[in-house]
């Protein structure tokens, strides 16, 4: 089965350590909310801005999840000091994505997706799926690497902080971009490649549309 | 004696309270709700954290937060008299 | 698309605290045996109750050997046909913890192990599937897994669909929740005026899902997701976002309030989950649907707790029982209808719901094969 979509707008970032202006003040005025928006969760408001999406269904995939919250909580059982609440509510995979809902109040169906390598993959094929529905909607992915001694364990990953998002809705027309000959940057971790590579693909003097096969 | 500044930037570092400094914080505003600094009650916890990491003083009954969190005043002075 | 083809629920099994097969499991939800009990090995400083399994298995292993049951159940060749949806919150972070613990560094960290993928690397290493996606949305991510299956299915985009909701116990969920005080150290009394806090458990269930029936199985008739767009850790304290998953999910399955015959709470045991939820309930349902949790019986499975309590919500229907709010004494909510003892009774109908942290939520409705 292949299903078409269309993006109507795309935007994607990343840093080999940490990316540097989020507008995050200006997309959060209120500090209370501001000052507990995990790096995830400032990148999917920047993105999801960048597309103009404030309401609708969201489709979300991270591969390693909030990995600084994670971090932050193994190392305070280790060295037997407290846990933060706030890295522990933080730490849940669908975090980023529901401060995005909390801050434009959308109280729509929000999926998160961990797939590993293949995320962005996956997030297209259910992204294709939840787009029979109807409705324009958000696909996003994003990978927050940059936690300290990360070299222990990251052998491959030149970027470690990436994110992309589409915003999508159905379609009937001809395919614009060929998804299976699609070049991507494998300097990005994997769970990310995919999207980014789309996202940065698109252009504005046409439409671009995509075929997904399930 | 913990003077009232220090500990006004304890409670800044704990909590994450993006561009405040101890000036910004009155010694009689309401730490929690929102006419004072609009804290919640996951910050209650953090701070109960960060005052026992910080000055060795345990806050463990919870019925006593409503006291000793109303005012920035109220918690340093429960905090100083409770601190060995 | 107009393809709508009936979702059945055909085969299934779990391994909880509860009991190492559906039938242990569902005789103590019914019989109020529980399988919490407190453990002090995960923290010096507290003594929580939580929900072990009866043996000590290997995670890895026991859910190839629940998976195989499952192609054994229902003799299937093998699940070369079949969609895998895994929906976990902590993934392998279990075995994270062991390592980093022991060496004080991440250098022994297999990343194919630590994240929510590691459930389908593991599944994949040992069977072919046709294709797997794996959902994380903390407390809601087997039940979303589920809602998905019911999508994919009526719309015939797969044949058949294995959902695999499974979490273990880690210090970092046990930790995390005792930092937000929301732990019981006895096994949790949802919806009580006395209750003080939820039991952190662990489950693997598994359901084959289908578009043909099969001898004793259960349709999955709808479902209905929310975003309560609210607090991190705290619901809507009306239940708003909960009123409109149960209405979504009413209005998918095409049913009305009454026509649900019993529903199996969320009710975790926490102050503001289960005054939340109950408020929604009351809302929609009034005090003329019976409901219960089952969490003093099997402990929050987190991520596994949406397809454990589908397993729940399948067998009030196919055994006819409603089952009890073990250790319930005084309802803090009068206007919904707690059961204290269990029911026998013609059930046509069951809503399961799941809610979650970050305001995610997602009911289910299940439905009788006559």
């Amino acid at each position: 089965m292949k299903i078409k979509l269309e993006i109507l707008s795309a935007s994607s970032i990343c840093a080999k350590q940490e990316i540097e202006d989020l507008h995050t003040k200006i997309l959060v005025p209120k500090m209370v909310t501001r000052r507990r928006l995990t790096r995830a969760a400032k990148m999917a408001i920047y993105l999801a801005d960048h597309v103009s999406f404030t309401q609708g269904k969201i489709i979300y995939g991270s591969s390693f999840g909030e990995l600084p919250a994670t971090a932050n909580i193994l190392h305070a059982i280790q060295k037997e000091e407290g846990i933060s609440p706030t890295h522990f509510q933080n730490s849940v995979y669908n975090t980023a994505v529901s401060y995005l809902s909390m801050l434009h109040e959308n109280k729509e169906e929000i999926l998160t997706v961990s797939s590993g390598d293949n995320t962005s993959e996956k997030v297209l094929k259910a992204g294709a799926i939840k787009a029979l529905e109807g409705g324009t909607f958000l696909l996003l992915v994003t990978e927050t690497l940059n936690i300290d001694a990360i070299d222990e364990v990251n052998t491959c990953h030149a970027h470690l902080e990436s994110g992309a998002a589409l915003k999508v809705r159905l379609s009937t027309e001809t395919p614009t971009i060929d998804i299976k000959t699609l070049p991507v940057d494998k300097h990005l971790p994997a769970s990310v490649q995919l999207l980014y590579a789309l996202a940065s693909t698109i252009k504005t003097t046409q439409k671009n549309i995509i075929e997904v096969a399930l | 004696m913990i003077s009232s500044e220090s500990f006004k930037q304890v409670l800044i570092d704990a909590l994450n309270l993006e561009d405040m400094t101890p000036d910004d914080i009155e010694n009689d505003a309401p730490l929690f709700g929102d006419d004072g600094l609009g804290l919640d009650s996951v910050d209650s916890i953090e701070l109960v954290l960060a005052i026992e990491k910080e000055y060795g003083v345990k806050i463990t009954d919870s019925t006593l937060y409503e006291t000793i969190f109303s005012s920035v005043k109220n918690l340093l002075a429960y905090i100083n008299d409770n601190k060995k | 698309m107009t393809t709508k083809n009936r979702v059945y629920l055909t085969s299934s099994t779990s391994l909880s605290c509860a009991g190492d097969s559906n039938q242990a499991l569902f005789d103590n939800v019914v019989n109020g045996v529980t399988g919490i009990a407190k453990d002090p090995n995960y923290f010096d400083s507290a003594t929580p109750a939580i929900g072990k399994f009866t043996q000590n298995y290997n995670f890895h292993k026991a859910l190839v050997s629940q998976c195989q049951y499952i192609l054994d159940l229902c003799q299937l060749e093998d699940f070369t046909d079949t969609l895998l949806i895994v929906g976990s919150s902590v993934g392998g972070m279990a075995e994270t913890e062991k390592r980093f613990f022991k060496d004080k560094n991440y250098t022994n960290i297999d990343p194919n192990f630590h994240n929510i993928h590691t459930i389908a690397h593991v599944l994949k290493s040992h069977f072919d599937f046709y294709d797997d996606i794996s959902f994380s949305t903390a407390c809601t991510s087997s039940a979303n897994a589920i809602g998905y299956a019911y999508e994919v299915l009526s719309k015939g985009l797969y044949k058949r669909v294995l959902v695999v909701g499974a979490d273990s116990l880690t210090h970092t969920t046990i930790g995390g929740f005792l930092s937000l005080g929301v732990l019981s150290s006895a096994p949790c009394k949802p919806f009580d005026i006395s209750r003080d806090g939820m039991n952190v458990a662990e489950a693997i269930a598994c359901l084959l899902i289908e578009t043909e029936p099969q001898q004793n199985c259960v349709e999955i008739k709808g479902v209905g997701y929310s975003s309560d767009a609210y607090h991190m850790t705290h619901p809507h304290p009306e239940g708003l976002g909960a009123i409109s998953a149960m209405s979504s999910a009413l209005r998918a399955a095409n049913l009305d309030t009454e026509d649900i015959d019993y529903i199996n709470a969320h009710g975790t045991g926490t102050s503001a989950n289960d005054n939340a939820e109950a408020n929604a309930i009351a809302s929609l349902f009034g005090e003329h649907t019976p409901v219960s949790s089952t969490k003093a019986i099997t402990g929050h499975t987190l991520g596994a707790a949406g397809a454990l309590e589908a397993i729940i919500s399948s067998l009030v229907l196919t055994e006819g029982i409603l089952p009890q709010n073990t250790f319930l004494d005084k309802a803090e909510n009068t206007d919904i209808a707690l059961m204290k003892k269990s029911k026998i009774s013609s059930v046509s109908y069951v809503l399961s719901n799941s809610f979650a942290f970050g305001g995610n939520n997602c009911s289910l409705i299940f439905g009788a094969v006559k």
